[in-house]
């Protein structure tokens, strides 16, 4: 019997002859017998998504059987629940249950409730408003917004990087409030970083239009897409110019992409997606410069072995068990 | 943080909070649902079996345990509805109407969810292992894996997506697989002994 035979008989509609194939091989020792389990288990445990498209009216149909006294109200204990809200790296159960009540136009309260999520180190996670208004949030990130958002409005608060997908209604602009500045957008895709301990925010537009205002509700930028605004907060100067958009949405997707950053400029990344804490002995490794693609799951060490790898910087881990590890990068020169 | 709604969920949900039930059930119905029709094959069985499933898991809400993972206690129910699902199946007329094929397919599919273990399978991380080794495969075949599993669709209509054959879909799938096989070996080892809870 061929393995494709097996797993068609798994998966699929199998002919008579690969029925009798596979059944044979079953029957032939308990090896096989274990091993069919075993894949079959696997098939079944690695599908996922929730396509049930009577999902509301089967909820319904268990409710009625089910003595429900009357609970406490739901608004408050969310409420307590969310405000810790970190929800864990593509790990989506929060993010799954208000996206799912969103579909089916359960409760607003649940979405309107809440008032922060906060990311922390290490993690991303993603996040969907009940406008439908998709949002990523990346390591270290706090995202504010009111517990009830007026009509004429959507505004959020945002400190950290966070990727925006929002949804277009029509007199309904979406603000977001950074440091420095306010983005002003209606139905638009861009990334925003603005890290309370940078001194440069950065806005890139993905796709739509955006405007950017201090907050005297002056117009500093509109942004066309594929443009990013930088903004200072010590100088206040402002700089526009065109950059390939893909590694300010690669992120979220657990990829860190660098072209051609200095490794100054990419030491604070690697701090927030690894919570560690970097110390370069010598200023002038910071000019090192990199061009690559970090993928998130792969080991800090990993990182740092390449780096030692292609130039003469080494390094040195100190282990922390109350606070983050600290890594110091040296010279050999 | 996953934990920590875990844990609350589960204290409210002993508690008889009607709310947290309901967040569990838009949670976990769906994909309950489709994890008990990879064995039964029959929809509308699949949602009525989990639909138990949850009224059990009100009936028994004062054995919740907050530090027990609420996931793999509905997958521990689901299976044991299974099984004694098909246990029925077998001995009713229905059943014996079928073909010899589908008896004993199913025969199979129960003997397999008895493998099933959910005390000692951990879920999240096999689910780790999946979403990792997916972003390894080549790039056809991670699509084709994902239209599969993920979006449910059944293998003609990815070749008809995709513009490719139906051979090639199924070869795509059988090389992920294969690939899973080596990658979850420690994970869902074969041949350990289960107790049955039944």
């Amino acid at each position: 019997m061929e393995f494709e035979q097996l797993i068609e008989y798994i998966t699929g509609d199998p002919d008579e002859a690969t029925t009798t194939a596979v059944l044979e091989w079953i029957s032939a020792s308990e090896e096989n017998r274990k091993e069919f389990y075993r894949l079959k288990n696997i098939y079944a445990l690695s599908q996922s998504g929730s396509r049930v498209t009577e999902l509301r009216s089967d909820y319904f149909k268990v409710k009625e059987k089910l003595d429900f006294g009357s609970g406490e109200s739901p608004v408050r204990w969310l409420k307590e629940l969310l405000k810790y809200a970190a929800v864990i790296a593509f790990t989506l159960l929060s993010v799954y249950f208000i996206g799912q009540f969103r579909k089916n136009e359960i409760p607003r309260e649940y979405v309107s409730a809440y008032h922060q999520l906060t990311v922390p180190l290490g993690q991303i996670s993603e996040f969907i408003f009940a406008d439908g208004t998709r949002v990523w949030l990346n390591s270290g990130t706090t995202l504010r917004f009111p517990d009830n958002p007026q009509d004429s409005l959507r505004e959020v608060f945002l400190e950290g990087e966070a990727y925006f997908d929002v949804s277009k209604i029509k007199k309904r602009p979406f603000i977001v409030h950074t440091g420095p500045m306010d983005i002003r957008v209606l139905g638009t895709a861009f990334n925003v970083q603005c890290y309370p301990d940078m001194d440069k925010s950065e806005t890139t537009l993905v796709e739509g239009s955006l405007e950017i205002q201090n907050h005297k509700q002056e117009l500093l930028a509109m942004l066309k897409p594929g443009e990013q605004l930088k903004f200072s907060r010590s100088t206040l100067s402002r700089s526009l110019s065109r950059v390939d958009t893909a590694p300010y949405k690669a992120w979220r997707d657990g990829k860190l992409i660098f072209r051609d950053k200095s490794l100054g400029e990419i030491a604070g990344s690697l701090e927030r997606w690894y919570n560690v804490r970097i110390i370069f002995s010598d200023e002038k490794i910071k000019n090192y410069r990199f061009t690559g693609t970090i993928l998130k799951h792969k080991p800090f060490d990993q990182i740092l072995q390449a780096i030692r790898l292609t130039t003469p910087i080494r390094y040195q881990i100190r282990v922390h068990a109350e606070s983050s590890n600290e890594v110091t990068l040296y010279s050999r020169e | 943080m996953l934990d920590e709604i875990n844990a609350e969920l589960s204290v409210r949900l002993r508690n008889g909070d009607e709310k947290a039930f309901e967040i569990v059930f838009y949670s976990f119905y769906g994909p309950l649902v489709n994890f008990a029709d990879e064995y039964l094959t029959d929809r509308e069985a699949s949602r009525n079996v989990v639909q138990t499933v949850f009224l059990k898991l009100w009936e028994k809400r004062a054995d919740i345990n907050k530090d027990y993972s609420l996931k793999a206690w509905l997958y521990s129910l689901t299976r044991n509805e299974c099984i004694s699902y098909i246990r029925h199946l077998k001995v009713s007329r229905k059943f014996a109407e079928k073909s010899r094929e589908i008896m004993v397919r199913m025969q199979l599919n129960e003997e397999a969810l008895h493998e099933l273990d959910f005390n000692t399978i951990d879920l999240d991380t096999i689910e780790k292992i999946i979403r990792d080794t997916l972003e390894t495969l080549p790039e056809r075949c991670r699509e084709v894996f994902i239209l599969s599993r993920y979006d449910h669709l059944k293998n003609r209509e990815i070749a008809g997506q995709l513009g490719i054959t139906l051979k090639a879909v199924e070869g795509n799938i059988t090389r992920a697989l294969k690939i899973f096989q080596v990658k979850l070996k420690d994970y869902l080892p074969a041949g350990f002994i289960l107790a049955l809870l039944q």
